[in-house]
């Protein structure tokens, strides 16, 4: 279960975001709505652990290493131009633990072609495929149909249903079609 | 959970093989070093240097290749935007070990070569070149260290190549020093006493780093970074 207790976050003086409650239970999908820079990216940076809330608190049951604990996929997360798919996911796995067969196949990447030479879309199936190698208690997904075909979103929702059985999934997106595979929503801004 | 020896190893395989498949760092050393030892070969061609004037260049030539070379191994993170990724997967302690280890290996292979052509090319004779050799490598280690600290320290900062010179400045000065008085006696200047001394100095400056830089990076990364 993942408890947000007044989450606050502020760049500068302006705050994002402000005394921000919400609670998900294991199977459920948070959709985190709401318009441009109205934070929805940086609270799903917070839940990661990759920016600090200045108020409040996040807990998220079971936890002992948040690496361990969340997978998270976002537009803006960079991979390692010279690295392959494959090395990727073995550069998660020595990290973090968790494993990697099976993984290209599903999300239908070669294994040795360096990620510089990678579509957008295939980028995307990449960094799916890093955030759920582990097995995380909560997924975080910032916008994860953007630049993703027919197929792509499929294998989202599939990768969705999946990790509902283990945990939970904060979805933050402003498609209509994205939204409906959310079942407790926030909106923000 | 993987050992954080386990992890530092990974970490520097993934510095190794991206470093070996795009040999940035190595080609712009590499090319710094070859044109600095011609061209103090070449300074020798109507007098030899003194020894101590040949450990100042050796030890500038260094630690120019190195400054070069080495903040590419932390500051490419944020340059290529990748640094979320890392602190995703790695604790901060096994990704600088493992950084520190890559950088330590490209300077050490920098400095075979450098102290090679320079020999070579300008028939320099060496007085000692057990010293050479353990000055050199010493050199090398806190180069490392310290370069890897800057790195650890200016990562995510907005300016941070003029952050890194200005906290690369104090903490490179006093090894260069201590560098020059081990590598004059290897050329053949000074007593073996102080040599010696300048050693352990240069020894006791690279554990204080490499002690200090995994307690370093988990302090920085636990800071807001946006």
């Amino acid at each position: 279960m993942l408890i947000a207790k007044e989450l606050g976050k502020r760049f500068g003086s302006r705050w994002v975001f402000r005394g921000l409650q919400f609670q998900v239970s294991s199977g459920q999908v948070l959709g985190v709505f709401g318009s441009n820079g109205s934070g929805k990216s940086t609270l799903l940076r917070v839940l990661a652990g990759l920016a600090t809330a200045n108020e409040g608190e996040v807990a998220l049951s079971g936890e002992v290493d948040l690496r361990r604990s969340v997978g998270y996929a976002a537009l803006d997360l960079a991979l390692y131009p010279d690295l392959t798919a494959q090395e990727h996911l073995d550069l998660a796995a020595r990290l973090r633990g968790g494993g990697t067969k099976g993984w290209l196949e599903r999300v239908g990447l070669p294994a040795d072609q360096p990620t510089r030479e990678f579509s957008s879309g295939m980028r995307a199936r990449l960094r799916l495929a890093i955030s759920m190698q582990h097995e995380p208690l909560m997924l975080l997904l910032d916008e994860p149909g953007a630049s993703l075909d027919e197929a792509g979103r499929s294998l989202v929702q599939d990768l969705i249903t999946e990790q509902c059985e283990r945990g939970v999934v904060v979805l933050a997106t402003n498609e209509p079609n994205e939204k409906e595979w959310a079942n407790h929503a926030i909106t923000l801004g | 959970m993987p050992s954080l020896w386990a992890e530092t190893l990974a970490v520097f395989s993934k510095e190794m093989r991206s470093e070996w498949r795009s040999r940035q760092g190595f080609l712009a050393g590499g090319l710094f070093s070859v044109v600095a030892v011609v061209a103090m070969a070449f300074a020798g061609i109507n007098g030899r240097p003194t020894p101590t004037l040949q450990a100042g260049m050796f030890t500038v030539v260094l630690l120019f290749a190195a400054c070069i070379t080495l903040p590419r191994v932390f500051l490419v993170e944020d340059e290529q935007r990748t640094i979320d990724l890392l602190r995703l997967l790695a604790r901060p302690e096994a990704a600088f070990l493992g950084k520190f280890g890559a950088c330590k290996l490209q300077i050490l292979v920098t400095a075979a070569i450098l102290a090679s052509f320079y020999i070579l090319l300008s028939g320099a004779s060496v007085a000692s070149p057990i010293m050479l050799i353990a000055a050199l490598a010493l050199e090398s280690v806190t180069l490392a260290a310290t370069l890897s600290i800057v790195g650890v320290l200016v990562s995510g900062a907005r300016n941070r190549w003029v952050l890194a010179a200005a906290v690369g400045l104090p903490l490179l000065l006093p090894q260069a020093t201590l560098s020059i008085g081990a590598l004059r006696f290897a050329f053949g200047e000074g007593s073996q006493t102080s040599a010696l001394q300048n050693l352990g100095g240069l020894g006791l400056f690279a554990i204080a780093m490499i002690s200090f830089g995994p307690v370093l990076a988990n302090a920085m990364w636990r800071l807001e970074r946006g």
